[in-house]
């Protein structure tokens, strides 16, 4: 430490954002089109272009409400808005006897749950066994048995705004969902190793951002100042005014960020005390959480004893196993689980007939099943069979356990039918509550009560705490009058309100078109600051290298090039490729993203094979038409006739803008290069 | 919605003219050290009522987040004008007021 304080800074500086500056740059650009990842997949399904919001679409909803509450306990509509341009249904509890719609949504179901299993062989198991721990009574069972209902419920339906129509989802695609996991968990590598990756990149950035602070020595001075000139001096003004501006916005995302990933950085204080980050939350929310826990181990314990020494010794096992942990403690919860939904039933003494003491008996086989796995996955961990084995099992239990729901809706509510002009009054009252904000509404019958509900919900979230729920005006159906107002509660943990929030912000999942806007725009900083820093890089050194040329400053140019304008170059291609293949090809997500990483293996390529200039303008000028091209592709492909491209919703006509306006920033940075290097002959 | 954006805006070009260069770049002249104070009040001034005019419509948790979220675009856009056409904030700080007042 013989240099000073700020100069050992500026190493620093330079150092931790140079070597993860790449990967900062990516993790930026896909978490900035993250903020429009519901956005990106609805464009990605030429379908729902169509549709537009109009006059009419409250009436089309109301009527399509009114038509679903007729065979459904629930029907949940919401209404489009600034992010969808459909209306979307979805109903639970449907009757077993008219409906082609619900086979089909189950068959969507399957599918998806498929997938999902293909993706994640322990996905199902997680999902069943998460809601199982610090829960010990019949209650609360109910409650899990509710929870479970909302997580499993049936994909929504979509309806045309403003003609009514069903709009079938013809399309796959990865969508804004593949940058969005990209930002975070990056593609094909194993979950966990890609976590801790972005989690070393972020962590790397938040010491960027401390150190940039200290060696910025007149933040508030030069807060407005910006010299657009042609050495480190221009471009560093570039890197700094608007790492300032946005400054609060880095360090929320960098700090966020990292907290979002406590589960996998820091799990250990968690880990000796709950089985997962979940069980965490769950035990949390439900009040206190200890007691009950040892009570529901002693449970499992007279249950199963072995499942309990299995699990004991698995949690003593180290951070490798952690995979083989997973599989063995959630087959256990998953019998758990079916216990669960046993007690459930007992509780319920109406319903105690034959079927259900089948259904024990089949749980009893389920569990005895799941036991025996779980040891021979106790031997033989690595085996792939086995967890294949694993998943499907839960696969099977989870179809049966939907199959016995629809059986158990009983045929008397059909009786519970209200009339339209009552939903309509309901709704002209909350539009005087919360003018212009209803985000959707529900209708909800209680079978028992033979009461209807409607509960109508905000738009607009109005803080940033459990934003997963919103404010709701509770309606009677039958005498269209106001019951209750509800506030989401917030829970009592301040551990959990401040990870929420911190979440919430991060995700701006609380964010209305504006703050979403805004967020945009700081996200955008954020691709300038880390690419102006990497350019500041080369530009400092530029001097010292035309004397003695070295490896590393080659190396940093390359990758400077393949990496910034590579990605660009891919997200374009990746949308052009969405629009080209077909809707019925096979893996047509799959060839997607292969288009997006080859395109951008290309540029890569390319980049080390030209020389530098030439490298920049070429490609500049190719990402730019390769942006003009998407509108042009767009209209021609989507659209029968000329009208309809300027008669649609506005989110589409946004993205053509954009689209534009990348191309604009490309051809102008592109055009200020090649002005340079011809000044650079002549000279 | 637009009238915390203007306050934000003229709060931020007050507090940017108590600094020396800027304010050369506008008027011509080296700055009054009255001037200097009398800015920097004013400018505090709006940019806290600003702050209380978005805590006051949407609450103290999203008033925060919109209000840092608003200083960005308007900050980057401040130092483009002073650095492309810095004699235009002061017509550009009317007009805008003009806007906000019609929308």
């Amino acid at each position: 430490m013989e240099k000073g304080f700020r100069e050992s800074m500026r190493w620093l500086h330079t150092w931790s954002g140079l070597i993860v500056g790449w990967l900062l740059f990516a993790i930026f650009v896909t978490g900035t089109s993250s903020y429009y990842k519901n956005e990106i997949t609805l464009w990605m399904k030429p379908e729902f272009h169509k549709s537009m919001t109009t006059n009419k679409t409250i009436e089309i909803a109301i009527d399509k409400a009114i038509e679903n509450s007729k065979k459904a306990t629930k029907v949940n509509i919401s209404l489009p808005n600034s992010r969808t341009n459909l209306i979307s249904i979805r109903t639970e509890g449907v009757t077993n006897s008219n409906s082609n719609m619900q086979k089909k949504n189950q068959n969507n179901k399957t599918q998806k749950n498929e997938r999902q299993n293909r993706e994640n062989p322990n996905f199902n198991m997680k999902k069943s066994a998460s809601d199982n721990k610090g829960q010990s009574n019949a209650q609360e069972n109910k409650q899990k048995n509710k929870n479970q209902g909302k997580r499993r419920r049936v994909p929504p339906t979509y309806f045309d705004a403003s003609t009514g129509e069903l709009v079938k989802e013809v399309t796959k695609t990865g969508g804004g969902n593949f940058l969005y996991r990209f930002h975070f968990e990056l593609y094909s590598i194993p979950r966990d190793i890609a976590r801790w990756i972005i989690g070393i990149a972020t962590m790397s950035m938040l010491v960027a951002i401390i150190s940039g602070i200290i060696i910025h020595k007149r933040i508030f001075k030069d807060i407005f100042t910006f010299r657009p000139k042609n050495n480190p001096r221009g471009w560093m003004d570039a890197h700094i005014l608007p790492a300032v501006a946005a400054l609060p916005f880095f360090i929320m995302i960098t700090y966020s960020g990292l907290l979002l990933f406590t589960n996998t950085l820091m799990p250990w204080a968690i880990e000796a005390h709950f089985d997962d980050f979940r069980s965490y939350k769950n035990a949390m929310r439900s009040g206190n959480s200890e007691i009950k826990q040892t009570d529901n181990k002693k449970q499992i314990s007279i249950d199963n004893p072995k499942v309990i020494v299995d699990n004991k010794r698995n949690a003593n096992a180290q951070r490798g196993n952690r995979d083989t942990k997973q599989v063995n403690s959630k087959t256990e919860r998953n019998a758990n689980s079916q216990r669960g939904n046993r007690n459930t039933k007992q509780t319920n003494k109406n319903s105690q007939n034959i079927k259900s003491v089948e259904k024990t008996i089949n749980n009893n086989v389920q569990r005895i099943m799941n036991n025996n796995l779980q040891k021979m996955l106790g031997k033989y961990p690595h085996s792939k069979n086995l967890h294949r084995i694993a998943s499907s099992n839960a696969k099977r239990q989870i179809i049966a356990y939907k199959k016995s729901n629809l059986v158990e809706v009983e045929p008397k509510e059909k009786e519970l039918i209200f009339s339209k002009s009552k939903l309509v009054s309901i709704l002209e009252q909350s539009s005087k509550i919360w003018p212009e904000n209803i985000g959707g509404f529900s209708i909800e019958k209680d079978t028992k009560n033979k009461t209807i509900k409607v509960v109508v919900s905000i738009k607009e979230a109005s803080s940033l705490f459990n934003t997963r729920q919103r404010k709701s005006l509770v309606f009677d159906a039958k005498t269209a009058k106001l019951i209750e107002k509800t506030t989401p509660k917030t829970s009592d943990s301040i551990i959990l309100n401040t990870s929420g929030a911190f979440r919430t912000l991060h995700e701006a999942k609380f964010a209305d078109s504006t703050i979403r806007f805004l967020f945009f725009i700081c996200g955008l900083s954020g691709i300038i600051i880390s690419g102006t820093g990497l350019i500041l890089w080369i530009e400092k050194r530029k001097k010292k290298n035309s004397e003695k040329k070295t490896k590393g400053f080659w190396l940093v140019e390359k990758l400077n090039i393949g990496t910034m304008m590579g990605l660009f170059i891919a997200i374009a291609v990746y949308f052009i490729i969405n629009r080209v293949i077909p809707s019925d090809v096979a893996s047509r997500e799959n060839i997607e993203i292969n288009a997006f990483f080859i395109a951008w293996l290309i540029s890569y390529l390319h980049a080390f094979i030209r020389n530098t200039s030439k490298a920049w303008i070429e490609q500049l000028r190719f990402a730019a038409k390769l942006f003009i091209f998407i509108p042009i592709l767009n209209a021609i492909l989507v659209f029968d006739s000329f009208s309809q491209i300027f008669d649609r919703d506005m989110i589409f006509i946004y993205f053509d803008l954009f689209f534009i306006f990348m191309a604009v920033v490309f051809n102008f940075i592109s055009s200020i290069l090649i002005r340079k290097s011809k000044r650079k002959v002549i000279t | 919605m637009t009238i915390d954006m203007y306050f934000i805006y003229l709060g931020l070009v007050l507090l940017s003219l108590t600094l020396d260069k800027h304010y050369r770049k506008v008027v011509n002249e080296n700055i009054n050290k009255y001037i200097k104070r009398l800015f920097g009040i004013f400018g505090t001034l709006i940019l806290i009522i600003s702050l209380i005019i978005t805590i006051k419509s949407s609450g103290l948790s999203l008033g925060l987040t919109y209000w840092v979220g608003m200083l960005v675009p308007t900050i980057v856009f401040i130092a483009l004008v002073f650095t492309y056409k810095p004699k235009i904030i002061v017509i550009l700080s009317v007009l805008l007021l003009l806007i906000t007042m019609f929308l």
